[in-house]
């Protein structure tokens, strides 16, 4: 399968946050998709900078994009900056979590 | 771009369970003394029942849990590498043989074997330390967790010196152990190794567990400050003074936590997680029930160490079973559904993430479950406290078989976890990724 921006992240949806049982991607933690025939670039974060799962769920992103992508060279960066908040999150986690909608 | 991924810490899921599925009977045995109390529990609160209780409470319980989650907290959070998993499960071992023998010398009041038994639980503390001061050492992070753990080993080893030099005292005959300086030994314990742990370690897992983006923001004043607090306390306490300074001492003993509790209930209103799981309301709970401990230890400073009509020590008896049941108890509770699964989570689903759909944490265990065990331990706790005050003799026995029953479900919820789980997740998580 051809890696493109859309196919990768449907396959990050795959990556859950264990703790929220939220996916990675509709948590906001994906920051950018980078994508060639034979790559892949992927930067993204973690709810907390002291989270001790951060680095198992980078490894997870890399290892799902990895079995999904085979033929491609795949790099999981993790971003410091920008910090991760709570309005990055989507509708949809907003809802899991109990936020109220974005107006 | 180069992958900045570092492979995740985690202690194995044998070293960290057995500690946390044994803590529950050491509640059990707790209420099953309350439930056999004489008549001299509300005559003083050094009866040798009363203290009996207290260690199998303290030691059996809650120093039990509080192990197994520092063995897994110091790898997979603090960030260090213990000496020896090995010697962890040897300490297991040591340790609930060397409680079950000093509760049943102290109950006996067997002044013979209390020493040897004191021993054995000085020798599991060591074992405990040295793991545990290994990874606090090998960590790179300078974090509250770090601070609070490394403080809270240091009370471990000074209650327990203390307690052993009792244990000899008694035996030998070399000094009385009036009650001043038994609330030097029960505060060690109490407010510096249990107390600056759980604030230490809750400074990072209530903001990490519900999503808080706001950070404690004088931690480390906090237990910097409550250490030296728990340190004059003890020292003065020990002289048996009036109440004016009781009262005084109490109320610096109580400064650091409330400073924390309102730390804590800042985080938890500042966070994304707005439905709180069992680890939010074990920490509401526990923030609560520590008020509570704070109006009945400045009650029970203000009465008479032991008066005829033994009003203090039913005071004294409610001030403890709150500050040890309900204060550490719910806390340890709400965060024992989250230790455990975790690490079953990281040892037993996350290999398969890719492959298949994995359970997340909140699969991992019956939130029904966890919540009856915390409002029943709770309950329990409450109909203790009040049995207590009212001098109910009856009540108390029934509150003691109460706190068994809760901790037999607490167990059973714990157990519950480690049964085979799937995934509750929608679609896309139920489909393969692998093409």
């Amino acid at each position: 399968m051809m890696p493109n921006p859309a196919t990768v992240s449907a396959a990050l949806r795959h990556v859950f946050d264990p703790e929220l049982g939220i996916d990675i991607v509709s948590l906001g933690l994906v920051y950018s998709i980078e994508c060639g025939p034979r790559y892949i670039e992927v930067a993204m974060t973690t709810t907390s900078d002291s989270c001790p799962m951060g680095p198992a769920i980078l490894q997870d992103a890399l290892t799902v994009l990895r079995r999904s992508f085979p033929s491609s060279e795949i790099h999981v960066e993790y971003a410091e900056l920008p910090p991760w908040h709570p309005e990055m999150l989507s509708a949809s986690a907003r809802e899991v979590l109990g936020l109220p909608p974005v107006p | 771009m180069t992958a900045r991924v570092a492979p995740a810490n985690s202690p194995p899921l044998g070293l960290v369970a057995p500690f946390l599925l044994l803590a529950p009977i050491g509640l059990i045995a707790a209420g099953m003394l309350i439930a056999t109390a004489g008549d001299d529990t509300f005559a003083a609160i050094n009866a040798p029942h009363t203290v009996a209780i207290t260690h199998a409470l303290v030691l059996g319980w809650v120093t039990t849990l509080m192990m197994g989650a520092l063995y897994q907290l110091g790898a997979a959070v603090i960030g260090g590498r213990l000496l020896s998993e090995p010697l962890a499960r040897a300490q297991l071992v040591l340790h609930v043989c060397a409680v079950a023998l000093f509760t049943w010398a102290v109950e006996g009041w067997r002044t013979d074997v209390m020493p040897i038994a004191g021993s054995l639980v000085i020798l599991s503390f060591a074992l405990f330390a040295a793991n545990l001061a290994h990874a606090l050492l090998t960590s790179a992070n300078a974090s509250l967790p770090r601070l609070g753990a490394g403080l809270g080993i240091s009370w471990l080893a000074v209650t327990g010196g203390i307690g052993l030099t009792y244990a000899l005292a008694v035996s030998q005959a070399w000094f009385p152990i009036t009650l001043g300086r038994l609330a030097a030994h029960a505060h060690a314990g109490l407010a510096g190794w249990l107390g600056l742990t759980l604030m230490g370690v809750s400074f990072q897992l209530v903001p990490m567990f519900n999503v808080a983006k706001a950070k404690p923001r004088h931690g480390t004043a906090i237990l910097y400050g409550t250490a030296a607090a728990v340190a004059i306390f003890a020292l003065a306490i020990a002289f048996d003074p009036p109440w004016p300074v009781r009262v005084a001492l109490a109320l610096l003993l109580a400064a650091g936590p409330s400073a924390a509790s309102f730390e804590i209930v800042r985080l938890m209103r500042a966070r994304s997680k707005r439905r709180l799981d069992i680890q939010g309301r074990g920490t509401f709970v526990s923030v609560s029930f520590f008020a509570a401990t704070v109006v009945l230890g400045l009650l029970a400073a203000i009465g008479e160490p032991v008066a005829p009509g033994g009003e203090p020590a039913r005071v004294l008896l409610a001030y403890g079973i709150v500050g040890i049941g309900g204060w550490m108890g719910c806390a340890m509770i709400g965060n024992s559904f989250k230790i455990l699964p975790f690490l079953l989570w990281y040892h037993r689903y996350r290999p398969r993430v890719g492959i298949a759909p994995v359970p997340v944490v909140g699969d991992i265990y019956s939130e029904t479950v966890a919540t009856i065990a915390l409002a029943s331990h709770a309950f329990s706790v409450v109909w203790l406290a009040v049995a207590a005050l009212a001098g109910s003799m009856v009540g108390l026995h029934a509150g003691g078989v109460l706190l068994a029953l809760s901790a037999a479900v607490h167990c059973t919820g714990l157990a519950h976890t480690l049964l085979p789980k799937t995934s509750s997740r929608d679609v896309p998580s139920r489909t393969p990724v692998v093409q």
